[in-house]
């Protein structure tokens, strides 16, 4: 066997599949694309009050939340599966699917309503945000064993601390963005290369 | 104590499991399977280490079973087989854990644990 499988075989067999699905990076690209674009856009909508810009923000939004896995997917069909073999992580049911997606929206409208009730300074929300983002990558890393997504946790965090604790230094919420999501396009690209050098492309068929 | 009184004695209180998942190198590829909707030849190769041959055969035992449905088919000019845990399997691998779980985490006494001893074992003690 490729690792000890020590304890649930079922646990062990959904570790390896998301070290699987995380080892070839092209998720990171994606998601780090999306960050670049959502900041860039963001940027002109609020800046330049640009009304193109606010409604490919919300064509950009929706793509992701719909089609994102399909992109990854033929990105993988592509570059990944040939070389490495191909798995179908098992889809969730449909009601789970769905109440979970009602529980995401409902919380980022209680956010979203909290956040102008409470008419925070903006310090305050780049703090928030920038904890929310630190977390993510955090956890991400820790149920993907991925050394690269702590990184991010660790610019993340580090960049917001630093913007807080300098008087009279704005906190910018676009530039992380932008900053995180070009870090994690390099990070991803580097997880690319090794995982094309790890897997060359196969000669044949499988059996 | 004989050697048979021994085996009998190691063999007390042990869960009746399906000797067909028991086997190491099938126990990966079915749980492998369980974790995903459907996987081909070679991440199932890549995933439990085993070799092409060996794989092989433990997927024909476990399609002969009705444990694993095999499509075979072509992905351009290259062969692709596909493999999916049936209901069937899907089942007997649920039970498998079941009956492992109970044996190592044992409730206490007149729990789970005495629900999977062998019948044998039981009227022993009685």
């Amino acid at each position: 066997m490729s690792g000890p499988m020590a304890g649930d075989p079922l646990q062990w067999a959904e570790g390896a599949l998301r070290r699987y699905w995380s080892e070839d990076g092209l998720t990171d690209v994606v998601v780090g694309l999306f960050l670049v674009a959502y900041g860039w856009l963001f940027e002109q909508g609020q800046q330049h009050d640009a009304a193109w810009a606010k409604v490919l923000l919300v064509a950009l939004v929706l793509v992701v939340a719909l089609r994102m896995r399909a992109v990854i997917h033929a990105l993988k069909m592509r570059w990944v599966y040939p070389r490495a073999g191909y798995a179908r992580p098992r889809a969730l049911p449909r009601e789970t699917r769905l109440k979970r997606s009602v529980w995401v929206l409902a919380a980022a409208l209680l956010v979203v309503g909290l956040l102008i009730a409470l008419n925070l300074p903006s310090r305050v929300v780049c703090g928030l945000t920038g904890a929310l983002m630190t977390f993510l990558w955090a956890w991400i890393g820790w149920r993907n064993g991925t050394a690269r997504h702590f990184f991010l946790a660790a610019v993340s965090g580090g960049w917001v601390l630093w913007h807080l604790l300098q008087p009279g230094v704005v906190c910018d919420l676009v530039a992380l963005f932008i900053l995180t999501g070009l870090l994690e396009i390099a990070l991803g690209l580097f997880a690319f290369g090794r995982f094309l050098r790890k897997y060359p492309q196969a000669q044949g068929g499988a059996p | 104590m004989t050697a048979s009184g021994s085996s009998q004695d190691t063999a007390r209180g042990l869960p009746r499991v399906d000797p067909l998942i028991h086997v190491p190198a099938r126990l990966a590829i079915v749980a492998t399977l369980a974790a995903v909707e459907e996987a081909d030849f070679r991440y199932l190769l890549r995933a439990t280490g085993l070799t092409k041959g060996n794989l092989s055969a433990h997927l024909s035992k476990l399609a002969d079973a009705g444990y694993v449905h095999i499509t075979k088919t072509f992905r351009g000019k290259y062969p692709w087989t596909l493999c999916r845990l049936t209901p069937k399997g899907r089942a007997a691998f649920e039970a498998y854990r079941q009956a492992m779980r109970a044996y190592l985490d044992p409730a206490p006494p007149g729990g789970a644990q005495a629900a999977t001893r062998a019948p044998d074992d039981a009227s022993d003690r009685s």
